[in-house]
């Protein structure tokens, strides 16, 4: 009896709960559920809400001015129809010529015409100035037959250009999201691919990545030892070094970028204090060049690497690498077996975050880089600053988007199968 | 036992300081023989763990030397020490399964991965945790993981055991089983263990021998039926056990029989501990199941007055105020046997004086 009696005490709390579940009890529990999600979700309601209009909208608007062809589909609405059943490939019909030039005639003397202009010449180089040309000596309308507009300009003789015209009346259109990445419809309607000596996105996605990659890795051989010194390092150490990684926060991404510009310059510090110490004899070019842009990135990107392998670093108790080694792992078996591993979730976010931040990155390589290391921020910016072409820019946007969601995923499946339940 | 009484680990005039001013172990001499459980015991703070961490590597003597089977450990790495070691929140590598971290061990030694797992296996069944191996140390309750820690300090067959408190983050039921567990384990494989706990009973149940550690030194080194019986200094009889503490004056020395007199007068004699002369205050010490509660005259000490009787089931403490004031708590174990015990009423206390022991230092 009294042994027994430990064991029932021991099992008494999971005993009456066995009894099974009246149903109206499950209803008073789910009531009380449900109050609490509502408040909760009360609470979050102004963020909500925030983020919506400020950022969920604004990506979604944005992202649909990629495929958004209604401005342009409405401007050439009869064109569009004239064109409907046309295969691309044979003969112009009349009717489509007529169709453009009272589409013409209507656009005349308004914006709409100078951005369907500019539309068709994203697509064929040489139409915005064929259009706005034929605008300006349009036939009467009862002339208006296709030898009447090859006599404008023998271009409309061709199917190419009528076949841009036919791409630029879909209302939603793919246009811009296929240039992105170096492809367009053809005549037919099939995707093709650019050639190579023609398509530049894809080299530009391709550099992109290989920055990024670059800068990742440099940032990893450089923030994983820092952020062990910090770790390791006595409190008054500790915070002496955290400082010094901290301190580029407090000024603006703009001002450092710019700081870089002056020490890396041919009269700058570096250059003369690397021939000052005899390692070169002339200026090594630092800037606006590769080199440059790297050192730059790689500078504003390293906290974000550090600290989240730091704060890692921290959890991790000294006595997992004494256990290590008490157990007879040389200190590099230890860290290889043992600490790497158990640091490793702070390496993988360091590297998502540094990775993903480097991919959109745009003032650094646009200030201290040359022509052939921009970034796809510098183009997006490009089409929307210069160019004012917001398809594309968006359609660049989106495909950034895309790839750091892609990023992201892999990230978290990686992080997923490796790591641990154990992290829980 | 084999081994029988070679000396294997020893401590020579070791000190350590992290500061530079205070010494955390201070001319530390110890010696453990092979086959010997030694028990590191003190209070938080007195170098126990400072000790044990230098015996491992882990942290460098400021001065003195440390020998293993003879050799000094002053040129040799930590992980070539050959020695097992338990943590006290078990340090199991979060990231293995309960099977890859026992085995972790013999795969830094370069033995083949069958071997391994077989004796993974014969270990995993010794501490009684055969179908364990897959899973994760989170997955494992308190105890479970203190096996699997001790397990993988096994495996390699060190002859040499540390152990910096591995029970003290469980409940006292399970630390009690696996105690026995533990000295069940000494005794089968026949290995030197040095153990460290504060926990006094944990200590005196299960070592060959205690040290007690305070302040960063040994204060005295016996085993523990030796140590209870017969503490050395006023700390280990404060420490080690309960105890009743007081100040008396000595009145006459005759060898190591003391007669003094209580603060209130009585006279009353006990063991002397030192030599002393007449006329000094020193402290006295006895243990509340010691203490006899209406004595024979030839026993009786003193007189106080009764405070309180507290049940506890297979005994009662009586808690007593002596006329000058301080309290004394006699552990009975059949008050009914006392007669009438009436609260308030002032009756005399006595022991052997053999049970009693004043301090000279
Ligand atoms: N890494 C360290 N740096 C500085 N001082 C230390 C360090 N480790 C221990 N000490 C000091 O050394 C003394 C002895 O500490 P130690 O850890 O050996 O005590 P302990 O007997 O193991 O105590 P506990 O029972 O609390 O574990 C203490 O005063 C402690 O403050
Ligand atoms: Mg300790």
């Amino acid at each position: 009896m009294t042994a027994g009696a430990v064991t029932t005490a021991r099992a008494a709390p999971g005993g009456p709960a066995h009894r099974p579940l009246d149903a109206s009890l499950g209803a008073q529990l789910r009531r009380a559920d449900r109050g609490r999600q509502i408040r909760a979700l009360l609470l979050v309601a102004p963020l909500l809400l925030f983020l919506f209009v400020n950022f969920a909208l604004p990506l979604v608007l944005m992202l649909a001015k990629s495929i958004d062809g209604r401005e342009e589909a409405r401007a050439l609405a009869r064109t569009g129809a004239a064109l409907a059943s046309w295969d691309g490939r044979s003969a112009v019909p009349d009717a489509a010529a007529k169709a453009l030039v009272a589409d013409l005639g209507d656009l005349r003397g308004t914006p709409a015409l100078s951005m369907v202009a500019n539309r068709l010449n994203y697509d064929v180089n040489g139409m915005r100035s064929l259009v706005l040309k034929t605008a300006r000596r349009l036939p009467p309308s009862g002339d208006a037959t296709l030898a009447a507009l090859g006599s404008i300009d023998p271009l409309w003789q061709r199917p190419e250009q009528w076949a841009a015209v036919l791409r630029a009346t879909d209302r939603i259109t793919s246009f811009h999201v296929l240039a992105a990445v170096d492809a367009r419809r053809d005549p037919a309607g099939g995707i093709t691919m650019l050639p190579p000596q023609q398509g530049v996105m894809r080299e530009i996605f391709l550099r992109t990545f290989w920055i990024a990659s670059v800068v990742t890795l440099a940032c990893i051989v450089l923030g994983y030892p820092v952020a062990y010194l910090i770790a390791s390092a006595t409190p008054g150490w500790a915070s002496v070094m955290m400082m010094a990684v901290l301190l580029p926060f407090w000024t603006s991404l703009l001002v450092r970028t710019s700081a870089w510009v002056v020490l890396l310059q041919t009269n700058g510090i570096v250059n003369k204090g690397l021939q000052g110490l005899g390692l070169t004899s002339a200026p090594v070019p630092l800037v606006f060049n590769r080199t440059g842009a790297y050192i730059a990135l790689i500078h504003v990107l390293l906290p974000f690497m550090i600290l989240p392998i730091y704060s890692i670093m921290k959890s991790v108790k000294p006595d997992y690498v004494r256990a290590a080694v008490s157990l007879g792992a040389s200190p590099v078996t230890a860290f290889r077996r043992v600490y790497l591993p158990l640091t490793l979730p702070g390496l993988a976010s360091g590297t998502l975050l540094v990775f993903v931040s480097a991919l959109g990155f745009y003032i650094t390589p646009a200030l201290i880089g040359g022509a052939g290391d921009q970034m796809i921020g510098f183009f997006i910016a490009y089409y929307i600053n210069d160019t004012v072409n917001w398809g594309m820019a968006a359609a660049l946007g989106g495909l950034l988007l895309l790839s750091t969601a892609v990023v992201f995923l892999v990230y978290t499946w990686l992080a997923g199968s490796s790591s641990p339940a154990w992290r829980s | 036992m084999s081994g029988g009484n070679a000396t294997h680990v020893e401590f020579k005039d070791v000190c350590k300081t992290y500061d530079g001013r205070t010494l955390a172990v201070s001319h530390l001499d110890l010696t453990v023989a092979s086959g010997e459980f030694v028990t590191f015991l003190g209070p938080s703070g007195s170098g126990k763990t400072t000790s044990l961490m230098m015996l491992a590597g882990f942290e460098t003597e400021t001065s003195g030397e440390i020998l293993i089977a003879g050799r000094s450990m002053s040129r040799v790495a930590p992980h070539r020490r050959n020695i097992g070691m338990v943590f006290q929140n078990y340090a199991l590598f979060p990231h293995m399964t309960v099977a890859e971290n026992i085995a972790f061990p013999l795969s830094v030694r370069g033995v083949p991965a069958a071997e391994q797992a077989s004796r993974v296996g014969r270990v995993l069944e010794r501490v009684r945790l055969g179908a364990y191996g897959a899973r994760r140390p989170s997955e494992l309750s308190g105890g479970q993981q203190q096996r699997v820690a001790l397990a993988r300090a096994l495996v390699f067959d060190p002859v040499l055991i540390l152990m910096d408190e591995p029970l003290g983050a469980l409940d006292k039921q399970l630390r009690d089983q696996l105690q026995l567990e533990i000295k069940h384990l000494h005794a089968e494989l026949g290995v030197t263990i040095i153990y460290v706990t504060h926990d006094q009973s944990e200590a005196l149940t299960m070592s060959d021998r205690v040290a007690v550690f305070n302040d960063g030194s040994i204060q005295q080194i016996a085993s523990p039926s030796h140590l209870y019986r017969f503490p050395a200094t006023p700390f280990v009889a404060g420490f080690v056990g309960e105890n009743n503490q007081f100040s008396c004056t000595v009145t006459a020395v005759e060898g190591d029989t003391w007669t003094l007199a209580s603060p209130a007068g009585d006279p009353l004699r006990a063991v002397g501990i030192g030599s002393c002369e007449v006329g000094r205050s020193v402290p006295v010490s006895v243990r509340p199941e010691h203490l006899i509660v209406r004595p024979r005259d030839d026993m009786r000490m003193i007189d106080a007055r009764l405070e309180e009787a507290i049940y506890h089931g297979d005994h009662t403490r009586l808690r007593f105020r002596t006329g000058w004031g301080d309290v004394v708590t006699a552990k009975v174990m059949r008050p009914d046997e006392l007669g009438p015990l009436p609260i308030g009423e002032s009756m005399p206390l006595g022991w052997r004086p053999e049970d009693c022991r004043a301090f000279a230092a």
